[in-house]
């Protein structure tokens, strides 16, 4: 199979409509709820306010990762799910076995998920972009131009950086489980889990330097902070690794 | 002559259940080679392992007389019992996409489409299609690319009887025309109107093989075959 004819397939099966009405309602209330949150529709177009809205935020940030940082967290759940709904149904109806006997290796099916993951991911980040700056220029006017002024790919990478540990860790748990709703789940609940471990450690145990370890903590922090330590940085790449990695490791020696 | 799947010494533990123990026969080109046995005797574990979907626990495969499995399998159409179409596409996206896969023009699955009748059913969604049809359309996508070898695995399980000569036709058609077709099943009358050649298995082990014909020169049917060779102590 060429890659044209594997992009091509890739292509077909994002149009299925669950799941792209899935994501777009997903998307739409995420959107419209964080805008609400941060009063970006109600703000005068020519109110300065906008960028007062967090000032500690705002001074270690640039207002584009600002913008990012506040939507980068649901953003990668979204993107995560509607991964985790394709690929899994893909397990579910047999699909992947097909794929196999129709003569294509274990390794060429990694590389198409891989490819389709990170591509998907690149997508939602110029997508978010887009809306940002539509919906930025038709209600903050001439304050909006300050963020274009600003907009660095610096943020746009942390942003897209953060989007990779869920990927990876989407990839991993849908490998593993061969489960749609199963990964789902897990997926939700762990997130959940480690926000809320991560907020009790700190508040009553001082276990800060330990949360900060914690996969979808340190995502955080990847996308959020200006300068990462290494360590954190070695660690965040050994959780994409080790993700990807044994989610490889499955793929090949499991029976299907 | 090579033949175009050779089984050696293959076997297949789940835990302490041996699903596959110790099977090996050889499909020649031409044949329509039946896999018979009750359910869970061992004939989708051991295609399976022909397909590289399990990898044995014991002993080997070779297709087409060489140990690539991966360039054998390219060269042969396979329908197991999971479709491995998506429900929310129609027929007709679900055989392009199976076209592509395969490397194929996907403009050319019409045709395919026709010949396992349902071209007039081809914009409905996979899942509203009849049992039968999904049976159809799994055969239509084994056929893209014209392999030399079919395997068939429980091809007419849940068919109409309708349902059930169609796909015999379509068989004896495919046959007719040179192919070689593996076919795993327990529906033994379907098999006996079938078949040139035939394993039997009973819990994971080989019972019988050999051509039809002489199988059946020693019982009154198939079926007293199968009765008395199967009733075999664990």
């Amino acid at each position: 199979m060429t890659l044209k004819n594997a992009l091509r397939v890739e292509w077909i099966k994002i149009q299925n409509r669950r799941a792209l009405i899935f994501i777009g309602i997903a998307l739409l209330i995420n959107v419209a709820l964080s805008f609400s949150v941060f009063g970006i529709l109600n703000i005068p177009p020519d109110s300065p306010s906008f960028f007062t809205l967090n000032q500690e935020m705002m001074d270690s940030l640039n207002p584009l990762g600002f913008l990012l940082s506040q939507f980068s967290g649901s953003l990668a759940l979204i993107s995560s799910l509607f991964f985790i709904q394709q690929y899994g149904e893909e397990f579910k109806t047999g699909l992947i076995r097909k794929v196999i006997i129709d003569g294509h290796s274990r390794n060429q099916i990694f590389v198409g998920k891989m490819l389709f993951l990170f591509g998907t991911y690149l997508i939602w980040t110029l997508v978010l972009l887009l809306i940002f700056t539509a919906v930025g220029a038709y209600r903050l006017g001439s304050d909006f131009n300050l963020l274009l002024g600003s907009m660095q790919w610096e943020e746009v990478l942390k942003f897209y950086l953060h989007l990779i540990l869920y990927g990876s860790f989407s990839f991993f748990i849908v490998t593993l489980t061969r489960s749609a709703n199963f990964s789902t789940l897990f997926l939700l609940g762990l997130s959940t889990i480690v926000e809320n471990l991560g907020g009790l450690a700190l508040s009553y145990f001082e276990m800060g330097y330990l949360v900060k370890y914690l996969p979808f903590t340190l995502a955080g922090l990847v996308r959020s902070v200006d300068e990462l330590p290494l360590e954190l940085v070695v660690t965040y790449m050994l959780y994409c690794l080790s993700f990807i990695g044994i989610g490889h490791w499955v793929l090949n020696k499991r029976d299907m | 002559m090579t033949p175009v799947l050779e089984v050696k010494n293959l076997s297949k533990r789940f835990g302490s259940q041996m699903a596959v123990d110790q099977l090996s026969f050889k499909v020649m080109p031409g044949q329509v080679f039946g896999i018979l046995g009750p359910n869970g005797s061992g004939k989708t574990t051991t295609l399976s392992m022909v397909l590289t979907l399990l990898s044995p626990t014991e002993g080997g495969v070779q297709l087409f007389g060489s140990d690539d499995l991966q360039a054998g399998r390219k060269r042969m159409g396979v329908t197991l019992e999971t479709a491995g179409f998506l429900p929310s596409f129609s027929g007709k996206t679900n055989l392009k996409m199976a076209a592509l896969n395969k490397g194929l023009d996907p403009d050319s699955v019409d045709d395919l489409l026709k010949k396992v009748d349902l071209y007039n059913d081809r914009k409905k969604k996979f899942k509203a299609y009849s049992y039968g049809m999904k049976q159809r359309l799994a055969i239509a996508s084994a056929l893209l690319g014209n392999p030399e070898v079919l395997i068939l695995d429980e091809p007419t399980n849940g068919l109409d009887p309708i349902g059930i000569i169609e796909v015999r036709k379509l068989i004896q058609q495919l046959a007719a025309d040179g192919k070689t077709v593996i076919v795993a099943s327990h529906l033994l009358s379907e098999m006996e109107k079938l078949c040139t050649d035939i394993i039997i298995l009973a819990k994971g082990r080989l019972i019988s093989s050999g051509k039809l014909s002489e199988i059946l020169s020693h019982y009154a049917s198939l079926e007293d075959a199968f009765i008395q060779l199967t009733q075999v102590p664990s």
